[in-house]
């Protein structure tokens, strides 16, 4: 019996240390903790120094949770030595995805740094329930409007789940792989482009047929010049008889101007 | 058959040395010499041998007594049956200027181009197979003029917002003859092949001898000299007309008169009518129920040739030339799916045109209804006919010539004028077929344009106006070709390719309104209107393939084609 109390003790001592111990280190790494948790990332996150490309955070609609959100930071800095990059998320009204992004890039990350202008943002618009990538510069020279089409079909499921953060990381990742030289899957642009380019060759081979087995009727010179012709005409004499006056006014015509300044990326967008 | 006078031999007419040429002496003689000795050189009529096909029933004869052992209307290979008959002698020939392997020659060429053609049309077997005839034609001397003609002339300037029209009396002296336009005699040689054979230089023409014929066959002419007479002036007209306005002093003049009023200012007459025979090398191309011509001008080497496709060919350079527009659709081509429906809708929309047109071209062809000389001859079956039923006082017009300017009448109470303004000209198309198919395409025109355009300005609602747009076109093209399919023989039963088309068309419209989220609806009606298409495609193939080939004649009297 005594044994057996003795070695409660023992453990109870020890467990008591193993607590202490827990306690202490919790004590120790709690301030980094209490960092990522409560320093929800907005704005801009980071920025690199060599390049001035910076990310910039916008989670106005809510709809990451904070552990989402510094997961898709870790994403998106890979980004950041290609341009600047932006996620937005937004209830507002506005007049379309499109526009909002166009003018969100260029309120947060255009012209920003001294860096060569270089960009891309995803944009998640709640209000007219559709996602949207805008880029400009030199990231839009690999992330073209078709690239932004295909992407933002591939993920637009997600963001119909509810699963955001799915849907931006696979954005990103596809932003990555696509700015490092790799291909990204397109297997319905393949399929559709392979029944089109069918339909479209047997149609041009169809009208070229008809083009090149079509007898060259004769020219009226070349009738004229088979047959024997005599056209001969004197004593002319040409008498003015009368003056009709018609009014036809002249149509006119104007071309408008030229647009403003600004930047001239583009992209594209799905709904959801 | 004509005999040499130094052996015996038979006489042949040699294309090379332009005279009759002995195969057993190698004698030369000259064709009227020979005509001259044999006595038929003075009388109206002449005798020839007269060879008809048990198949198809098509005549041709010859005054040579050897037959080939096939017929040059519908290809078969059958003993000719012959007999002597009595022919109407024409006034004047062309001989053959172009060997049967000059001819090959110009055919092989041209074959060499028709990469789709198949290979039998291009076999040394087959072109050995082409065989000379002499066609029958109506020559037409025309004379427009003479002093004091009186015409209206007008000229036009814009001073601000107005226009100027001024007024003139043109009195001239006018002398414009035309001598030799023809225009073939035969109801069965179709008019769209003469027409593109021609021309033939008129002034080379010589006057007939029998001998001529000798190694080569002929057709007999079918149709009134009258018949064409119209025509021939039409085009007289047109070039007095082009004469006078081009004349150094009237250039500035644009002639008032037109039509009628003009040949009555012009006084303008038909001289004469001549017949005439014109060298064609003639070939036939059996396949199944079809047959396809090839012909060559025997005077210019001119080749007019029916050119079907080997479908399996056409579909296999089809495959090839799929992978470059692949490629280039997968560098420049990526859309989003509601706009790749919408761009599949226009091309469906493009297709369905294509095939009514395809359609319409095979009935026109079929029914003869551009041929006159074809159309003379169902007037005047129909006549016979008539003759026949008890009391039958409403008898058709008598000449070829009335009945033609019966059906012109009919053809005219149909007619509907489209008028085409610019700012400097006004085209006036008084052909309905023509005018229609003006209006078709400026249809499909504005819809592809504005269907591009509309994607450029108002993307969000481009798949709703191009499907919709695209379904209408479909539908309406669909109905019509449907319409004119009962005029096409061969067709009958068989349905139309086009009809493929239509429910995921109509599917289409159905999801560009709906306009739902998923990309699966809009990724599965352009697929399924693809495949369709494809489908469509390969039996617009066919379609040509009837279009480049004639049914089968058949022939219940010399001359003419029951089908005509």
């Amino acid at each position: 019996m005594h044994n057996k109390i003795s070695l409660l003790k023992n453990v109870s001592g020890l467990l008591s240390v193993c607590l202490l111990a827990v306690f202490c280190l919790l004590l120790v790494s709690s301030p980094v903790m209490a960092e990522d948790i409560l320093e929800r990332p907005d704005g801009t996150v980071y920025t690199d120094e060599t390049t001035g490309y910076k990310l910039e955070i916008h989670d106005d609609a809510s709809l990451l949770e904070d552990t989402q959100l510094h997961a898709l930071v870790k994403d998106m800095k890979g980004l950041v030595k290609y341009g600047s990059i932006g996620f937005f998320t937004t209830n507002i009204e506005y007049r379309s995805t499109s526009a909002l992004a166009h003018d969100l890039y260029d309120k947060y990350l255009w012209n920003q740094s001294s860096a060569e202008e270089s960009g891309t943002i995803f944009l998640i618009d709640m209000e007219q329930r559709n996602i949207y990538i805008y880029s400009n510069g030199v990231i839009y020279k690999t992330i073209t409007n078709a690239y932004a089409n295909t992407i933002t079909d591939k993920v637009y499921k997600y963001a119909s789940d509810a699963d955001y953060y799915r849907c931006a990381k696979e954005v990103f990742d596809s932003e990555l792989t696509l700015l490092e030289g790799r291909k990204i899957a397109q297997p319905m642009k393949y399929a559709s482009n392979i029944f089109l380019a069918a339909a479209l060759a047997i149609l041009i081979n169809y009208l070229l047929v008809k083009l090149f087995s079509r007898a060259k009727s004769p020219s009226e010179a070349e009738m004229l010049a088979s047959i024997a012709a005599t056209q001969r005409m004197n004593n002319i004499n040409v008498q003015f008889e009368r003056e009709s006056k018609t009014y036809s006014p002249r149509s006119s015509s104007s071309s408008g101007g030229g647009g403003g300044g600004g930047s001239s990326g583009g992209g594209g967008g799905h709904s959801f | 058959m004509y005999e040499c006078p130094n052996c015996g031999g038979n006489l042949r007419y040699d294309i090379p040395s332009k005279m009759m040429s002995c195969a057993s002496c190698n004698s030369k003689f000259d064709p009227y010499e020979v005509s001259d000795k044999n006595g038929a050189q003075e009388q109206e009529e002449y005798e020839v041998t007269v060879f008809r096909c048990p198949q198809c029933g098509g005549e041709i004869y010859s005054t040579d007594n050897t037959a080939a052992g096939f017929c040059t209307f519908c290809g078969s290979s059958a003993v000719l049956e012959s007999r002597l008959q009595k022919e109407h002698r024409p006034k004047y020939i062309i001989p053959f200027g172009q060997t049967k392997e000059q001819c090959k020659k110009a055919y092989m060429n041209m074959m060499g181009k028709a990469v789709f053609a198949p290979k039998e049309l291009k076999s040394e077997k087959h072109i050995n197979e082409f065989r000379g005839i002499y066609m029958p034609y109506w020559i037409y001397d025309v004379q427009q003029g003479g002093a004091g003609v009186q015409l209206k002339g007008t000229t036009e300037k814009r001073k601000g917002d107005y226009i100027i029209t001024s007024y003139y009396n043109l009195n001239l002296d006018l002398n414009a003859d035309y001598d030799g336009i023809a225009y073939d005699a035969s109801s069965s040689f179709s008019d769209t092949i003469s027409g593109n054979l021609a021309p033939f230089d008129t002034r080379e023409m010589k006057e007939f001898t029998p001998a001529y014929l000798s190694g080569f066959y002929a057709d007999s002419a079918d149709v009134d000299n009258s018949l064409y007479a119209g025509e021939a002036e039409e085009f007289a007209l047109g070039e007095t007309q082009k004469f006078i306005e081009q004349y150094p002093n009237l250039r500035k003049y644009s002639i008032e008169e037109q039509g009628k009023m003009l040949q009555w200012k012009l006084h303008s007459t038909v001289d004469q009518v001549n017949g005439a025979m014109f060298p064609v090398w003639f070939m036939a191309y059996k396949n199944n129920n079809r047959v396809a011509y090839a012909t060559v001008n025997g005077q210019t080497g001119k080749v007019v040739a029916d050119l079907p496709v080997d479908v399996p060919k056409y579909l296999g350079a089809s495959a090839i030339l799929t992978i470059p527009i692949f490629l280039l659709l997968n560098r420049f081509f990526t859309v989003i799916p509601s706009i790749l429906l919408g761009i599949v809708a226009m091309i469906a929309a493009v297709i369905s045109f294509v095939y009514y047109e395809q359609i319409d071209d095979i009935a026109a062809q079929e029914g003869k209804e551009n041929d006159k000389g074809a159309i003379a001859a169902k007037k005047r079956k129909q006549r016979k006919n008539h003759r026949k039923a008890p009391g039958g006082e409403n008898l058709p017009p008598k000449s070829d010539a009335q009945l033609a300017a019966a059906v012109e009448d009919e053809k005219k109470k149909d007619t509907r004028k489209v008028v085409i303004t610019t700012e400097s000209s006004v085209v006036e198309l008084t052909d309905p077929h023509m005018a229609m198919r003006m209006f078709d395409t400026i249809i499909m025109v504005v819809l592809v344009a504005g269907g591009l355009i509309t994607g450029g300005v108002l993307e969000q609602y481009f798949t709703r106006i191009t499907v919709v747009l695209s379904a209408v076109a479909v539908i309406v093209f669909w109905f019509r070709a449907w319409f004119r399919m009962d005029d096409i023989d061969a067709r009958k039963g068989r349905g139309m390719g086009l009809t493929w088309i239509l429910i995921p068309t109509i599917l289409s419209v159905a999801v560009a309104l709906i306009n739902p989220v998923s990309d699966l609806y809009y990724y599965s009606c352009a697929g399924i209107l693809l495949i369709t298409m494809l489908i469509a495609l390969v039996d617009l193939i066919c379609c040509y393939n009837l279009f480049a080939t004639r049914p089968l004649p058949q022939f219940h009297y010399k001359g003419g084609d029951d089908r005509a």
